[in-house]
């Protein structure tokens, strides 16, 4: 089995710092991790990279996470790729939304960043296999 | 929706013919003669055609070999309806296919799935959350966005409360993945069909709409999303 250092992880935020600092700790924890910054970007870019997680915030203009997450559900080749939600906060209405549209998790922000690390390796390792 | 011109001077076999196919959710228009069936096509551009042979005017025949010197129309596929095929007169005519009379309906679905998808209304739809922006002339507060609870080549239903109006019609705008991108549809809506949101019930509430007008690049985007989706069997 590989090592966690070849996961991929792509990070989807428009707010460029935010986008950044989850990139810096993730990375910091030995991921591979790529950034953009809309929604269009993301869905170009899971095709070329085939990461093995996407964490993708709510809030974004043109295409927001919701958005972008219901055409990664409806695309056969990216159906069953672990999506973890990112926003300030959810809501229930908003988590049950999400189960019925496919989110495999939801992360706030700001997060501590030990309780991301860990998220983030329990999803990598999740119920696949 | 798959449109299909029927072409035939006996008013009982276009009743027939029409009577086959109205379960596909096609979208069906007549002519009684070669000329007619000229102008109809170039009018609203029927996916397949299905041409009598033997009638007054310029005939089947003659129909055909038009439409095929057309640039425009050569692409749309002919099916010559028969008694008495002459394959050689066909062939010149430059008719892509054809089917004896009398017509069974088997044999009917057959030759015009072979040129166009045409599906049984109903076991169509695909099961596919899409964020659907409505652009809701009546309310005033411009677009709001809703998710669908599937989709189909002729609409979709719409989770959203409350619903609007039977007849309503709605601009409605979404997206669709293909390998290639993201692709956008933009096309109106007429409510079909409304869901009441009941604590009783188990039925999703919102509406059914109906795709008015859908076509162009836009519908084959709606087509090819939900042929790639459909089971085998159909």
């Amino acid at each position: 089995m590989a090592g966690s250092e070849s996961h991929r992880v792509l990070v989807v935020d428009d707010d460029r710092d935010s986008a950044e600092l989850t990139a810096l700790v993730l990375g910091g924890a030995g991921l591979q991790v790529a950034k953009v910054h809309s929604g269009q970007e993301a869905l170009e870019a899971i095709h070329a990279l085939s990461p093995h997680l996407v964490l993708l915030d709510i809030n974004m203009d043109a295409m927001d996470g919701w958005e972008t997450l219901t055409l990664l559900r409806a695309d056969e080749s990216t159906r069953d790729l672990p999506v973890a939600m990112f926003s300030v906060r959810f809501d229930l209405r908003e988590k049950l939304q999400g189960i019925q549209l496919g989110a495999t998790d939801y992360i706030t922000k700001p997060f501590v960043n030990d309780d991301l690390i860990r998220r983030v390796h329990r999803l990598l390792e999740g119920p696949r296999g | 929706m798959t449109r299909i011109l029927l072409v035939d001077d006996v008013d009982l076999f276009l009743e027939l013919e029409r009577t086959f196919l109205k379960r596909y959710g096609c979208d069906i228009a007549t002519a009684r003669s070669g000329e007619e069936a000229l102008a109809r096509v170039q009018e609203d551009r029927p996916d397949v055609i299905l041409l009598d042979v033997v009638m007054p005017g310029i005939g089947g025949y003659e129909a055909c070999r038009r439409l095929k010197d057309d640039p425009d129309t050569r692409d749309i596929p002919v099916i010559f309806v028969a008694g008495d095929p002459d394959l050689s007169r066909m062939a010149a005519a430059g008719g892509d296919d054809m089917i004896s009379k009398p017509v069974r309906r088997e044999a009917l679905l057959e030759v015009i799935r072979k040129h166009v998808a045409i599906v049984e209304r109903g076991a169509a739809r695909i099961p596919v959350h899409l964020r659907v922006r409505l652009d809701d002339d009546v309310d005033a507060d411009a677009t709001r966005s809703v998710f669908s609870k599937d989709l189909s080549q002729g609409g979709m239903f719409l989770k959203t409360t409350p619903a609007p109006p039977i007849g309503r019609r709605i601009g409605m705008r979404f997206r669709l993945p293909f390998p290639e991108g993201v692709e956008e549809v933009r096309v109106m809506g007429e409510v079909v069909r409304q869901v009441p949101e009941d604590p009783q019930s188990h039925l999703i509430p919102g509406v059914g709409v109906r795709f008015v007008g859908l076509q162009g690049a836009e519908r084959s985007r709606v087509l090819r999303f939900v042929r790639a989706r459909l089971p085998e069997t159909e």
